[in-house]
């Protein structure tokens, strides 16, 4: 029993998921890339195979006992503290790049997240694969107004979410993605994940602070009896203003300009602390892709993917570059007047 | 009788101080760090003092970062957890030339304190300094001659350092290694011991108690519990440790299939030097990211830049000969006659 599920990208980048199971009651949590859903697609870029593997080869290099790597190909075999994995990426520079994943976890997160891990994996391989082209994943999110695109960088706790739900629902703004989207010459690609529970929290929540077990339960029980969750999405639009969201520990909110290079640095941590960050809730806080990556170019330091560790901040800057980028100091504590202020920020000439 | 501070001397490069807080006398100095304590001397003025112990943090001002990380100008607070393990850590003076860290840990967090942070605040003063701190293994001959093997776990440069030893080389380090101007300094950490770098002159010296430590951590691992035996290099080989020497040959070990030593450039060399630290300093690679993004034109945030710039000037190819060296996947001593071979030739 195997599922094929095929995503297509904005025209950019294409993918398959082949799953060992089929459907599962927690689907509309656990498949976080649904937005992008296709009936089908031809030559995807990416094959997603989550179900039991036997690794393809025995690998020509061995990195820390762990990694069997070869040119275009890693496997490694690892777990941590709620979780254990087997994984293997061939092919990561070709047209067609093949990962192929078994993961298990303990806990609740394995029931409504089984496949949380091969995702993740996924979002990374998509970020590299979009750099390579000239695009790029950034960890931020970004509304849309009149044609045009705002985008809020900025670590975790730095009340994106909120910040988008408030502008949407009080200043008239459109969704693009709260977490993740893409930036491309002169454009911002939507990248919404799990819509569904945005349009929930917008719906339902004052932030993003109450989106706890009950109302994780709630949204799950409406959405097995049928209701939909939705909200319109602006799927591109042009790229307008950039701010990067700082949470500062006083009362009052202030602007910061910094002189363009300092950007660079930011645009590029802010989106390689994720690779720390992001799977933390699954008690995995060791940046695994990050030392993949790493443990590759420990063997072919010249790999492509030594400019995408290193140059990622300075190549999205000259593609933003012309268009304003600003710092927005926000208070320890979330108000819809945060949101209120991002909307003026955005405005202002 | 537990001491209440500890100095440290690593060849006038860094110099620190551990103080254990007075109320928590009982509690914490059992679980001071004996990492460094080859280098404890008297009294020194310390690049930075630890100060062990509850504390309060002083986090006005800051920016948030991840809900947990509280950056400001040269100061940086978080409580983190890894594991079972928990610690809480406050920076003043970040990357200056006096910092004071405050540190508090439950038990399993002692374990960890010396990679997370003391570790961190060593390659962020040598950094800062201008001298490099190398991923590897190192050996000198009777001429003073230093060898230097880069690489990551499992290539063998344990094995290597201590099967060296059998031939009259003197030892510099086993995990890490400091290089300055040419000459690379020893840097003397325990010695972790398994089977297969258990050498017959490691079993002669080694004392009765890590004998028997080694015993029943080796049944343990039968049922599937790794735990390592740290056995100070002093107590194993003390005729056999070297101090300094000019760096000769450096090898960055590699293990694959086939077996192969071949002559790089230096820029190539680097590059392997460089992810090869990079990997090994994963557990502080989210301090220098959080305060980058903070701090972007900081040095800080230009850590691996400036770590890679230290390593150019430390390192003059027309007296270091760079080597890549592919090693069986599983170490043997054919690979150390190999290498020996090459040390030996001019």
């Amino acid at each position: 029993m195997s599922e094929r599920i095929c995503y297509n990208f904005h025209n950019l980048i294409t993918a398959v998921i082949n799953r060992g199971t089929t459907h599962s009651l927690f689907d509309p949590f656990n498949l976080k890339f649904s937005f992008f859903q296709a009936k089908m697609v031809e030559n995807p870029d990416i094959i997603l195979n989550v179900r039991e593997f036997q690794p393809q080869k025995s690998g020509e290099y061995s990195i820390d006992h762990k990694y069997s790597i070869e040119k275009n190909y890693f496997f490694c075999s690892e777990s941590s503290k709620n979780a254990s994995w087997k994984l293997e990426i061939i092919n990561l520079d070709e047209k067609v790049t093949t990962i192929n994943v078994s993961c298990s976890m303990k806990g609740l997160n394995s029931i409504m997240y089984p496949d949380f891990f091969p995702q993740n994996i996924l979002l990374k391989v998509i970020e590299y694969k979009l750099f390579l082209k000239g695009y790029f994943l950034v960890h931020g999110a970004s509304v849309s107004k009149n044609g045009n695109s705002y985008v809020l960088l900025g670590r975790g706790g730095s009340f994106k979410t909120s910040i988008c739900m408030d502008l949407i629902r009080n200043e008239g703004y459109s969704y693009q993605g709260d977490d993740r989207v893409i930036i491309g010459p002169d454009q911002v690609y939507a990248f919404p994940m799990n819509l569904n529970v945005f349009a929930y929290m917008i719906g339902n929540l004052k932030n993003e602070n109450g989106w706890g077990i009950v109302h994780k339960l709630r949204c799950f029980l409406l959405t097995q009896r049928g209701k939909i969750f939705s909200c319109n999405v602006v799927n591109a639009a042009k790229i307008k203003k950039i701010f990067v969201i700082q949470r500062v520990n006083k009362k009052g909110l202030g602007v910061n300009n910094l002189s363009r290079d300092q950007y660079e640095n930011i645009l590029l941590f802010n989106n390689r602390l994720e690779d720390f960050i992001d799977i933390q809730f699954l008690g995995i806080s060791n940046a695994p892709v990050f030392r993949y990556f790493l443990s590759y170019l420990n063997v072919y330091p010249d790999s492509q993917l030594n400019e995408f560790l290193t140059e990622f901040g300075n190549k999205l800057h000259s593609t933003i570059s012309g268009k304003q980028i600003q710092i927005l100091e926000i208070p320890r504590d979330y108000s819809p007047g945060v949101a209120e202020m991002v909307s003026m920020a955005i405005s202002n000439e | 009788m537990h001491e209440l501070t500890k100095n440290y001397n690593i060849h006038d490069f860094v110099k620190f101080r551990i103080i254990s807080n007075k109320h928590d006398h009982i509690r914490y100095t059992k679980l001071l760090p004996t990492e460094y304590d080859f280098y404890r001397t008297d009294d020194i003025k310390p690049d930075f003092e630890i100060i062990i112990g509850d504390f309060i943090p002083d986090n006005s001002e800051c920016i948030i970062l991840d809900n947990k990380y509280y950056i400001k100008d040269h100061y940086l607070y978080c409580k983190e957890k890894y594991k079972s393990a928990e610690w809480s850590v406050e920076i003043q003076g970040l990357d200056t030339e006096k910092m004071i860290v405050k540190v508090s840990y439950n038990l399993p967090g002692s374990l960890l304190i010396t990679d997370f942070v003391i570790n961190f605040l060593i390659n962020i003063t040598l950094n800062r300094k201008g001298i490099s701190i190398i991923h590897g293994s190192a050996i000198q001959n009777n001429s003073k001659k230093a060898f230097l093997f880069s690489a990551q776990g499992g290539a063998g440069k344990t094995s290597i350092a201590i099967n060296a030893l059998d031939t009259n080389y003197q030892y510099l380090g086993d995990d890490t290694v400091i290089v300055f101007e040419d000459k690379v300094y020893n840097f003397i950490r325990p010695l972790n011991i398994f089977s297969y770098n258990y050498s017959p002159k490691i079993r002669k010296n080694m004392p009765y108690k890590k004998q028997i430590e080694l015993f029943f951590k080796n049944l343990l691992k039968y049922i599937g519990i790794n735990l390592v035996t740290k056995v100070d290099p002093r107590q194993l080989f003390p005729e056999s440790i070297g101090r300094s020497g000019g760096l000769s040959k450096l090898f960055i070990l590699i293990p694959r299939i086939e077996t192969e030593i071949q002559v790089i450039s230096k820029k190539d060399a680097l590059n392997f030097i460089l992810y090869n630290q990079k990997l090994d300093g994963i557990p502080y690679e989210k301090y220098i990211q959080m305060y980058g993004f903070a701090f972007p034109d900081s040095s800080v945030a230009a850590f691996w830049q400036n770590y890679y710039r230290n390593l150019d000037q430390n390192l003059d190819e027309n007296s270091i000969q760079f080597y890549l060296a592919n090693v069986p996947q599983k170490y043997n001593n054919a690979v150390f006659h190999k290498i020996a071979k090459v040390i030996e030739s001019e």
